[in-house]
């Protein structure tokens, strides 16, 4: 049996680096970068213990990144998701303004659930508004998350800040089912 | 019986923007009128001059950045051999300028073929930008034959996977002409193929034979040309019978230019381990045209990442509707995406569960597996993965899927369920933190554990 018959093994050239010693911010963004990018949850709650409030005004300005086109879409999201664990009257601007302003409906749906998460009440006019989006995933965000919220807080406290509104903390039901074949192509 | 041959041409691409999941160059106004203070944004990047092979070069990245202070643009290029790293640090002259250009020194010249280069900056105030670019580099003797997969946009070292359907093993094969040289070249559109078990002119010629492209061609000057051959082996031909006992072979294609100059390139064609994934968008309307197109260039980037290491994966396109899924359109907990494999788990056709959903949102993770490894069954609340779509809105408001990141998030969460664990090897695969450049996978250990996964068997 031949062995890679035809191929070369694969060749070798050196990397060339740049010293990161004077350049503090590059090294912290970079390391940020790794405690953003996790995929299984295992490794995400040991990452997000790691972040705590001094990684504050970096994580503000990744979740507020736009143009993400080249980039690890994780960041932005985990950003978010970490600020919502760091409450501070500037993370809560930032999270509320992504919830209320952003471009995509995919970040806003992030802040509303970190938003709900945090367990404060002004999360919830917030997303009593977002659950009659006509975007389904920022709609479904926002139902999942005022039912959680009742869940944390009590039903009757979401429930009173409801009522102004004439809505109720209904979240989205799931069913049992077998998948169906796609007919796009 | 003998194996016989089709061949026919694929469409030109520019030599400086060869990838088919290259960066979109960006257009200064609108990404000035769109800066904030302190961000940083690559216009686009190209090569300096043509590259080619065997010499020094440069890229000049364009770029454009509102008080953005120093920081570094880093070039990882993904190539033939081992990727590497080329670093240069950038300032406010650099900005002012409007581009840096990093360079390649004759130790990292590169060799003809297809090169990627994923470019990334980072400055002092913690902003980042990225732009990915493929170039062809040409040779500087000045021309030659490479063979790839059919239909991959390969830069490592490949096999061609031998398919077996219907009666028969298939082999698709790409066939690259470079040509280094300021003159165009004509080439005859007759080839000769041989399949060797064994060295080409070492080992044992199991079959011999010409075919023909269908229209004249013409290598244009500092320029690359495609073609497709097609080899249809059935029961009872030699390479058949090569194949169905899981012997490597060696393929040569040989072509003749006009003035009577030789040209060949060799690739390995083996049968490869295969799995299964049916690929589940869960509130299928939530997926746009783009995002639909964009899921399925990812599936490619799952395949290839796979097929580099020798196994190949078959996909059932599937979907459960936005009402349907309730819920599940938007994952908060483990518990959920674990609710989700016990409810829509199948169906029963041995294939993995890939329910890509449009968002896993407040938890700090894009994916998850069942199990490590994960079941051999649709039963239970292990039996699947799940990842984030990784959607994103681009600079012209349009919804897009980050394809070459969520091929590897796929790759990943499947590569646990096959039985792979986290490692800590730069580039792999199973890095816990992996991004989109991350997609080796070793031999020891983690091709020997993946065909032993129950879901995986011979193609």
């Amino acid at each position: 049996m031949s062995d890679r018959a035809g191929q070369e093994e694969p060749a070798v050239r050196p990397s060339t680096l740049v010293s990161r010693d004077d350049l503090p911010g590059v090294r912290a963004r970079e390391e940020i970068n790794v405690l953003l990018r996790a995929h299984d949850p295992e490794v995400a709650e040991a990452n997000l213990a790691r972040l705590t409030d001094e990684y504050s005004p970096l994580l503000r300005r990744i979740a507020r990144e736009q143009d993400v086109t080249d980039r690890d879409p994780s960041l932005r999201r985990n950003a978010i998701t970490a600020l919502g664990r760091l409450i501070s009257v500037d993370n809560l601007n930032v999270l509320t303004e992504l919830a209320t302003g952003d471009d995509d409906e995919l970040i806003r749906g992030s802040a509303l659930t970190v938003l709900a998460r945090s367990g404060l009440l002004l999360a919830v006019p917030l997303l009593a508004d977002a659950q009659d989006s006509r975007e389904p995933v920022e709609a479904a965000a926002a139902r999942k998350g005022l039912a959680a919220l009742a869940d944390r807080l009590s039903p009757d406290v979401v429930e009173t800040v409801l009522r102004r509104g004439q809505r109720r903390a209904a979240p989205p039901q799931t069913t049992r089912g077998e998948t169906a074949r796609d007919t796009e192509r | 019986m003998e194996t016989t041959s089709s061949a026919g041409e694929s469409s030109v691409r520019p030599i400086t923007r060869y990838g088919p999941l290259d960066s979109p160059p960006i257009e200064a106004t609108n990404a000035r009128r769109r800066l904030s203070p302190g961000q940083v944004v690559i216009l686009d990047v190209q090569p300096v001059e043509r590259v080619m092979s065997g010499r020094p070069f440069q890229l000049r990245v364009r770029l454009l950045g509102e008080a953005a202070g120093d920081g570094v643009i880093s070039v990882l290029t993904s190539w033939a051999g081992i990727p590497f790293v080329v670093e240069r640090r950038i300032g406010a002259a650099d900005y002012e300028n409007g581009y840096a250009d990093v360079e390649f020194a004759a130790e990292q010249s590169l060799p003809p073929g297809p090169a990627t280069f994923h470019v990334g900056l980072i400055n002092e105030s913690g902003a980042q930008a990225g732009f990915t670019i493929s170039v062809a580099v040409l040779p500087s003797n000045p021309f030659s034959l490479r063979l790839s997969p059919r239909d991959n946009f390969v830069t490592g070292t490949f096999s061609a996977r031998a398919v077996k359907s219907g009666g028969a093993y298939q082999t698709d094969v790409t066939v690259t002409l470079s040509n280094g040289d300021a003159a165009a070249v004509a080439m005859r559109q007759d080839f000769r193929w041989e399949f060797w078990d064994g060295g080409v002119g070492s080992g044992t010629l199991v079959e011999q034979g010409t075919g023909q492209f269908p229209n004249p061609i013409t290598v244009g000057a500092h320029s690359t040309w495609d073609g497709w051959i097609a080899f249809t082996s059935p029961a009872g031909s030699g390479i058949f019978n090569k194949l169905d006992a899981k012997e490597d072979l060696a393929l040569q294609i040989t072509m003749t230019l006009q003035d009577g100059r030789i040209v060949a390139g060799q690739i390995t064609v083996r049968t490869m381990f295969s799995f299964g994934l049916d690929i589940t968008r869960v509130g299928a309307e939530s997926f746009t045209a783009e995002e639909y197109t964009d899921l399925y260039l990812a599936v490619d980037v799952t395949r290839t990442i796979y097929e580099r290491r020798d196994v190949t994966l078959a996909v059932d396109r599937r979907n459960i509707t936005n009402a349907q899924a309730g819920g599940f359109t938007v994952i908060t907990s483990e518990n959920e995406a674990r609710d989700l494999f016990a409810q829509w788990s199948g169906p029963d056709n041995g294939f993995i569960d890939v329910f890509v959903v449009p968002a896993i949102s407040g938890t700090g993770f894009d994916g998850l597996a069942g199990n490590i490894p994960g079941p051999t069954s649709h039963v239970g609340r292990d039996s699947g993965v799940v990842v984030d779509k990784s959607g994103f809105v681009d600079a012209g408001g349009v919804r897009h899927l980050n394809v070459s990141y969520l091929g590897m998030l796929i790759g990943h969460e499947v590569g646990h369920y096959l039985g792979l664990v986290h490692v800590t090897e730069a580039g792999n695969l199973m890095l816990s933190s992996s991004t989109a450049t991350d997609t080796n996978l070793n031999y020891d250990p983690q091709y020997r554990t993946i065909i032993r996964h129950g879901w995986v068997q011979i193609a």
